[in-house]
Order: C-alpha cells, then sequence, then structure tokens
C-alpha cells in the first residue's frame, strides 16, 4: 500500500463510514474546517520507518507510518454542548479505529494510538472556534 | 580486512516433493554452526589435555523468519517437511554463481512458531544431519546440481 492508500482508507474510516460522516475527513485539505458545521479531521503522515526485516532481492521491509489526525469540534455557542461533543467525538473516534485495525485493508495493523489533548486550547479559523486534539496512529505494513 | 553484507545471504531447502525453494526472503536470521567431535585420548602422565583430530563433524542449522500461512510459505514448507529429509544450499553472500555454498541433506529436527501482539508471527526451525558429508564449495551450486 502507500501513504495515500492508508489516509484514504482512514477516510472511509472514520469519514464516510462512521465518526465524521462523508466529506469530513480530509488529507489534502484544510477547508473543511470552512465547511463543517460539527466536527471534522484533516489527515498528515508525520513519519516513516521502512526496515529490512528480511534477506533476499528484494526484500520484504517493515514499514512503519505515523499518521497524525488532527481533530476538531466545533463550537456550537453552547458551552455544555460543546463539552458534550469533544466527549462523543472522542470516544466515537477510537472505538471506531479499534474496531477496524487494519484501516479498510491498507494495513496489517495499527501498532499504537495517541492522543493528546490541551484543553485550554482553541483555534478560530474559517470564522469559528474550534477544540482540537491530535491523534497520532502508527500503522505497520509488511509488504 | 573485509567484510561481507549479511543481509545478501540466501538459502534453499528441497520440499517435501524435491523441489528446490527458495526461503530467503522469508527469513531474518540464518545460523550455521559446525563442529567436530575431538574426543580427550590424554595418556597417563601428560599434565595437559591431549584430543583426537579428524573426528566426527556434525552441523545445525537454525533459521528465524516470519510465518506466512500461504500454500508455498514457510509454515506449510515445514509442515509438509516433518519426517522427511531435504536437501540445503546456504550462500553467505547470495546465490551468485562465484559464491560460496555451503550445502547438505539434512532433516528437519524442529519448528516453532512465536506470536506476540503487536509483532509479525515469527518461525524458527533447525536442521541437522541426515545422511553424507556438509560441503563446502567456491560456486554457488542449486540443491540439484550438486545432489
Amino acid at each position: 500500500m502507500s501513504a495515500s492508500a492508508i489516509a484514504d482508507g482512514l477516510i472511509t474510516l472514520l469519514g464516510s463510514a462512521s465518526v465524521f460522516g462523508t466529506g469530513r475527513v480530509r488529507k489534502n485539505s484544510y477547508e473543511v474546517l470552512e465547511t463543517s458545521a460539527s466536527a471534522c479531521c484533516v489527515i498528515q503522515w508525520v513519519g516513516l520507518s521502512s526496515d529490512h526485516t528480511t534477506f533476499g532481492n528484494p526484500y520484504s521491509p517493515e514499514r512503519t507510518w505515523d499518521m497524525k489526525l488532527d481533530v476538531y469540534v466545533r463550537d456550537t455557542g453552547n458551552s455544555q454542548a460543546t463539552m458534550d461533543r469533544v466527549w462523543t467525538v472522542t470516544d466515537m473516534t477510537i472505538n471506531s479505529l479499534d474496531s477496524d485495525p487494519t484501516i479498510q485493508g491498507t494495513v496489517d495493523m495499527i501498532r499504537g494510538i495517541r492522543a493528546r489533548r490541551d484543553p485550554n486550547q482553541f483555534a478560530e479559523i474559517g470564522g469559528a472556534v474550534w477544540l482540537p486534539s491530535e491523534w497520532t496512529i502508527s500503522v505497520v505494513e509488511y509488504v | 580486512m573485509s567484510k561481507i553484507t549479511a543481509r545478501n545471504a540466501s538459502i534453499y531447502l528441497d520440499s517435501v516433493a524435491g523441489a528446490c525453494t527458495s526461503l530467503t526472503v522469508e527469513l531474518n536470521q540464518i545460523t550455521l554452526r559446525l563442529s567436530n567431535a575431538a574426543p580427550e585420548i590424554s595418556p597417563f602422565g601428560n599434565t595437559t589435555v591431549q584430543r583426537l583430530v579428524g573426528g566426527i563433524v556434525d552441523y545445525e542449522l537454525s533459521c528465524n523468519g516470519y510465518s506466512g500461512t500461504g500454500a508455498a510459505e514457510l509454515d506449510a514448507f515445514l509442515n509438509d517437511l516433518k519426517g522427511s529429509s531435504t536437501v540445503w544450499v546456504f550462500g553467505p553472500s547470495g546465490s551468485t554463481a562465484s559464491g560460496v555454498a555451503y550445502s547438505a541433506c539434512g532433516v528437519l529436527l524442529d519448528y516453532d512458531m512465536g506470536f506476540t501482539t503487536n509483532d509479525a508471527a515469527t518461525m524458527t526451525f533447525r536442521v541437522r544431519p541426515f545422511s553424507g558429508s556438509i560441503n563446502r564449495t567456491q560456486e554457488f551450486l542449486w540443491a540439484g546440481q550438486w545432489r
């Protein structure tokens, strides 16, 4: 597979198939922040290691990709509803990732998921206020 | 002094059907241990141990790799090889015609499968002598060529 294919798998897994809805997960643009009414996600790859794990020419490498998900929850103007949405989106995101450790068959496994969020951090983008969180997913593919 | 790159090593084993099969790309470690018996023959009165040279040669070929479960992959290959002899050829620097090769007729002694979360399934196996001798040649001969 490729980084692009893995990102497409995440778009399907987290987008049209579950948490964010169709068109709310992007790999090529942040403009979704200007059009989304509730929550959205932008995918980047931030790390790659490709290791020789076998003899042979060509050998069979083991590739580990770190995919970064910037998850944004939009401030609704109602503090409680916004905070509730953060909890809900977080639960749905991790449950969705756990439900398909091959990310639509694009990788052999998700090796680890790490997420962090600063509750004091807000972002004003596209005329709206967003509560961001950063997710890093390490995925492995045996080529 | 020169060094060779270990990752160029190659290994071939005959399948149970006698087909020379490369297992190279499925393995990540190959260890060939050669030994010869050197029995002690110290006579009375000697103050230092004396040994016999030219004793019986033994070897153990042990390999670590990954457990592919496809029809032509390591799991099926080794399972089929249980109870049968095999011919193997090991090229420390690959399988080029001018490369060194070790070869012998051996028998699969055991194999182990290992499974841990977050890693690929692994497989190890050992081959010990079955018949004949172990050979070292200065050219890489496929199993079917020297047998």
